[in-house]
C-alpha cells in the first residue's frame, strides 16, 4: 500500500499504473535473478536445485504481489525453466517424460503457492486494516469526548469520515430541537469528480432558506450545473430519510441497494438520532467498512447524546435559578410594597374613621404619611417595572442626541429640596451624547436618591471628559459597601443595607441595565476617606456633529 | 361663569378622585369613559378643557385629538403612565396642549388647567408677547430680554428658540413643533440644533445652567419655559 490511508482503494489511477509498472518490472527482476543464478550455478547444481530457485522466486513473487501478477510469474518461471535448463536447452521441447512431469508439477506448485501466498497477504492487509479501524474508533471515541460544541463534534467527526472512506463524504448534525442544518461538504479537492470543481454546494451552518435560495439561482444555471443540484438534492433527501429512519441505507443493506452511497444515522436507535452521514465509496460487498462506518455513527452520534444531555442539564440549571430568582423577587417586593400599603390603610382609615376627634396638626401628619408612603410605593413600582421591561429584550431605547447638563439638571429637579445638598462639578463644553434621556434619568436618579439616603453629607456629582468616553461619577460620604458586597449590590434584590433603611435592592440593578443597554459601564469604588462613588461610563461618539454649520 | 372640564378616564376610582378635587374648587366637571363618548360631549355640551387619559379602551386618544383640533382650539391636557412616552408625544405634535404624568398632584393638575385656559384662543397666535417671572422680561415686540434690569443679547435663532416658548409660556412645546417653527420641516429629526441652542440660551439667560429656573426640561419630550 502506497498510501497511509485505510482504504483498499485509495490509490489514484495514475499512481496506480506506475506501481503496475513497477510491480511487473519486480517480476521480470525476480526471473531475471533467479535464471542467471541457475547459469551460474548450472555446472554445480542439478536441474532440481534450479527449478528451486524458480520456486523461491515465485514465492516472492506470490507474498510480495497480486494474484495475477503471482501466477503469471508461476507460469514464465515454469516457461523459463524449460527453455534454459530442460535439455534439449535453448527450445521450448522436452526430451524425457520424467521432465515433462516434473515441470508440470513445478507449474502447479508455483500456482498453488502463488494463491496461498496472496490470500496470506490479503488477510494480513484485512488484519491491519481492522485494527487501524479498530484504532480510529478509539481514537474517535477519546477525542469526541473532549468536544464541547455541536461544531467540534461536526468537525471532528468530519474528518474522521474523510480519513476512514475516499469521499466525498458529508454530514449533518443537528440537537434534537433545533431545526436541521445542511449537510457539510469539504471543500472540492484535486482528483475528486469533476462536479464539485468551483463549487461549494453546501456551505457550513448555511440555514434551510439561503440553501433553498441557492437551489433556486442554480436552476436557471446551464445544465451541468443542475445536475449538480440534482445530486445534491439526493444527498440531502437520502440524509434526510436516513435520519427518519435511523437505519443504514445504500449497497449491501437491503434499504436503496442502488445506490452509490452509504447513508449512516449518526446515533442509535435507543438514544436518538442526531444528523446522519453520507458515506463515499459504498460496495455491497465491503461488509466490514460499512460496519466500521455504522460504529463511526455510533459514537458521534453517543457524543451528540452526551452534549444533548448537558445542555437539558443547564437548561433546567437555569429554569431553577431563574424560579429561584422569581421567588426572591416576589418575596422581596411583596415585603417592600406591604409595609407602605399598611401605613397608607392604617393612616387613611384613622382619618376616615376618627376624622372628627383628631386635631388639624394630627389629621396633616396623617396625611403626609399617606403622601410619603404613596410617593414611595411609586418609585418602586417604577424601578421594578423599568426592570421588567429591561430585562424582556424587547425594551427598544428612544436614542437621541441628548445633552449631559440638561439630564442633570432634570435629576437634581427630581430630588426636590434635597438636591440642596448636591454638588455639581460639570466642565464646560461637553459634548452631547447619545442616549435614551428617560432612562439615564432614572439611571441617575438612582444613583442620588441612593447617595443621599446613606450619607448626610454633601454628595459630588463629577463629570469628566477622556478620550472617547465620558464619567459620570456620583459620590458620597455614606457608610459605605464591604469590598465583599460590592461584587453583588448590581444584582436584583440584593441589598448591601443593613441598617434598617427601606428599598427593594432593584434601583441599582436597573442602573446597570440602563449603562449596559447604554454600551456603557457602571462602576462601584470605595472613596479614601469614607462612602462610595459609582462611576458611569458612557462612549462619546467619535464622529462629530457638524455644530459650526448650524442655521 | 365657571371653567368647564371634561374628564375622559375609564378607571372610576381616578374618575371620582378629579372630580371631587376639581369640583371642590370650583369647576364645572363632566366626565366620560370613552373617546366616543367624549366626542359626543365636545359636541353637545362645548367644555373649556379636556383631560384625557391615555390608554382608553375604545380608541387612541389620537382620534379625538384629531377630531377637536379641526375644530375648536380647545385645550386638551393629556394623562398618561410614565411609560406611554410615543403616545403622549404624538398626541402633543396632533396638537394636544399639555401632559401629566401618572401619579400626580392634585396641584400639579390645577396648575396644567390654569396655564391652559389662560392659552385659550390663543394658540400659536402671537398674542402673548411678553413674559415676566422673577427678574426676567421678554419684550417679543421689541426684542428686548433683560435680567435683572441688564440686558441680554440673543442671536437671531436663539431668539426665536426663547420666542417660541415665551408664546406657549406655562405648556410643553415639543423637539418636533420647536425644530418646525424655528428652524423649519426638513430640520424636525435634529434634536442636536436644539440641545446645543438651548446650552447657549440656558448659558445666557439662567443663574445655573445645569439648574435651570426658566428653561426647564421635559425629558423626551421637549422644553417648557416656567410661568410661575
Amino acid at each position: 500500500m502506497d498510501k497511509p490511508t485505510d482504504n483498499p482503494t485509495a490509490a489514484s489511477n495514475t499512481s496506480n499504473q506506475a506501481a503496475h509498472a513497477r510491480d511487473w518490472a519486480m517480476v521480470a527482476l525476480l526471473l531475471s535473478v533467479a535464471t542467471v543464478l541457475g547459469w551460474y550455478l548450472d555446472s554445480r547444481i542439478s536441474l532440481t536445485s534450479e527449478a528451486m530457485l524458480y520456486v523461491l522466486a515465485v514465492v516472492v513473487a506470490a507474498y510480495k504481489f497480486d494474484w495475477v501478477k503471482s501466477a503469471v510469474c508461476a507460469v514464465a518461471a515454469v516457461t523459463a525453466l524449460n527453455f534454459f535448463f530442460v535439455p534439449p536447452r535453448f527450445t521450448f521441447e522436452v526430451e524425457s517424460q520424467e521432465h515433462f512431469i516434473a515441470l508440470v508439477v513445478m507449474l502447479v506448485v508455483a500456482l498453488v503457492i502463488s494463491r496461498l501466498a496472496s490470500s496470506l497477504r490479503q488477510e494480513t492487509q484485512l488484519a491491519r486494516l481492522s485494527e487501524r479501524r479498530a484504532q480510529q474508533l478509539q481514537r474517535l471515541a477519546s477525542e469526541l469526548v473532549m468536544c464541547g460544541s455541536v461544531a467540534d463534534v461536526q468537525t471532528l467527526a468530519q474528518r474522521s469520515f474523510d480519513q476512514a472512506f475516499e469521499g466525498p463524504n458529508c454530514l449533518i448534525l443537528n440537537l434534537s430541537d433545533e431545526p436541521l442544518q445542511d449537510p457539510v461538504r469539504p471543500e472540492p479537492v484535486e482528483g475528486q469528480p469533476l462536479t464539485n470543481q468551483g463549487l461549494r454546494p453546501f456551505d457550513k451552518l448555511t440555514t434551510g432558506r439561503a440553501q433553498s435560495e441557492r437551489l433556486r439561482v442554480l436552476q436557471t444555471l446551464p445544465n451541468s450545473l443542475h445536475e449538480v443540484a440534482e445530486s445534491e438534492q439526493w444527498v440531502q433527501d437520502g440524509l434526510r430519510c436516513c435520519i427518519q429512519e435511523a437505519a443504514v441505507l445504500g449497497p449491501g443493506t437491503g434499504r436503496w441497494p442502488g445506490i452509490d452511497a452509504w447513508y449512516v444515522p449518526l446515533g442509535s436507535q435507543k438514544q436518538q438520532v442526531f444528523g446522519a452521514a453520507c458515506i463515499k465509496p459504498a460496495l455491497s460487498a465491503d461488509v466490514a467498512g460499512r460496519e466500521h462506518a455504522s460504529a463511526m455513527g455510533a459514537l458521534v452520534g453517543q457524543a451528540m447524546y452526551r452534549l444533548e444531555l448537558n445542555r437539558s442539564m443547564q437548561q433546567a440549571q437555569a429554569q431553577a435559578n431563574r424560579q429561584q430568582l422569581h421567588n426572591t423577587f416576589l418575596a422581596s417586593i411583596s415585603h417592600d410594597l406591604r409595609t407602605p400599603l399598611s401605613a397608607i390603610v392604617g393612616a387613611s382609615s384613622a382619618l376616615l374613621i376618627q376624622g372628627d376627634k383628631l386635631s388639624s396638626q394630627e389629621r396633616t401628619q396623617l396625611l403626609q404619611s399617606i403622601d410619603h408612603e404613596a410617593q414611595y410605593l411609586s418609585a418602586v413600582t417604577e424601578n421594578t417595572l423599568q426592570l421588567v421591561r429591561m430585562e424582556s429584550a424587547h425594551q427598544k431605547l428612544r436614542m437621541d442626541w441628548e445633552s449631559v447638563e440638561e439630564v442633570v439638571g432634570v435629576a437634581m429637579a427630581r430630588m426636590g429640596s434635597s438636591s440642596e445638598r448636591v454638588r455639581l462639578h460639570l466642565p464646560p463644553q461637553i459634548p452631547l451624547i447619545r442616549a435614551d434621556p428617560v432612562l439615564l434619568t432614572q439611571l441617575l436618579v438612582n444613583l442620588l436618591e441612593n447617595a443621599l439616603k446613606y450619607s448626610m453629607q454633601a454628595v459630588d456629582i463629577d463629570v469628566r471628559l477622556h478620550a472617547n468616553e465620558l464619567e459620570l461619577c456620583v459620590k458620597d460620604r455614606g457608610p459605605g459597601i464591604d469590598a465583599q458586597e460590592q461584587a453583588r449590590v448590581f444584582d436584583p434584590y440584593v441589598r448591601a443595607d443593613r441598617s434598617g433603611q427601606r428599598g427593594a435592592g432593584l434601583g441599582l440593578a436597573v442602573c446597570k441595565a440602563i449603562a449596559q443597554a447604554h454600551a456603557g459601564r457602571l462602576v462601584l469604588r470605595s472613596r479614601k476617606a469614607g462612602g462610595c462613588s459609582f462611576c458611569l461610563y458612557l462612549p462619546l461618539q467619535t464622529q462629530q456633529l457638524a455644530t459650526e454649520a448650524l442655521p | 361663569m365657571s371653567v368647564h372640564v371634561l374628564i375622559v378616564e375609564d378607571d372610576r376610582e381616578i374618575r371620582n378622585l378629579l372630580v371631587s378635587s376639581l369640583r371642590v374648587e370650583g369647576f364645572e366637571v363632566s366626565t366620560a369613559v370613552t373617546v366616543h363618548e367624549a366626542i359626543t360631549m365636545v359636541e353637545h355640551s362645548s367644555p373649556d378643557v379636556i383631560l384625557l387619559d391615555l390608554g382608553l379602551p375604545d380608541a387612541d386618544g389620537a382620534e379625538l385629538v384629531k377630531i377637536v383640533r379641526r375644530q375648536s382650539a380647545l385645550p386638551i391636557i393629556v394623562v398618561s403612565a410614565r411609560h406611554e412616552e410615543e403616545q403622549r408625544i404624538q398626541l402633543l405634535d396632533l396638537g394636544a396642549d399639555d401632559y401629566l404624568t401618572k401619579p400626580f398632584s392634585v396641584a400639579e393638575l390645577q396648575a396644567r388647567i390654569r396655564v391652559a385656559m389662560r392659552h385659550r384662543g390663543t394658540a400659536l397666535s402671537a398674542a402673548v408677547t411678553a413674559y415676566d417671572v422673577d427678574d426676567l422680561h421678554v419684550d417679543l415686540t421689541t426684542h428686548r430680554i433683560t435680567r435683572s434690569g441688564e440686558t441680554i443679547h440673543l442671536t437671531p435663532t436663539e431668539f426665536k428658540l426663547l420666542a417660541r416658548l415665551v408664546r406657549s409660556a406655562g405648556r410643553v412645546v415639543t423637539h418636533r413643533q420647536l425644530l418646525l417653527d424655528v428652524w423649519g420641516g426638513e430640520f424636525v429629526e435634529h434634536t442636536h440644533y436644539l440641545r446645543l441652542y438651548m446650552g447657549q440660551l440656558r448659558a445666557k439667560i439662567e443663574k445655573m445652567p445645569a439648574q435651570p429656573r426658566y428653561l426647564l426640561t421635559e425629558t423626551g419630550i421637549g422644553y417648557r419655559l416656567a410661568d410661575i
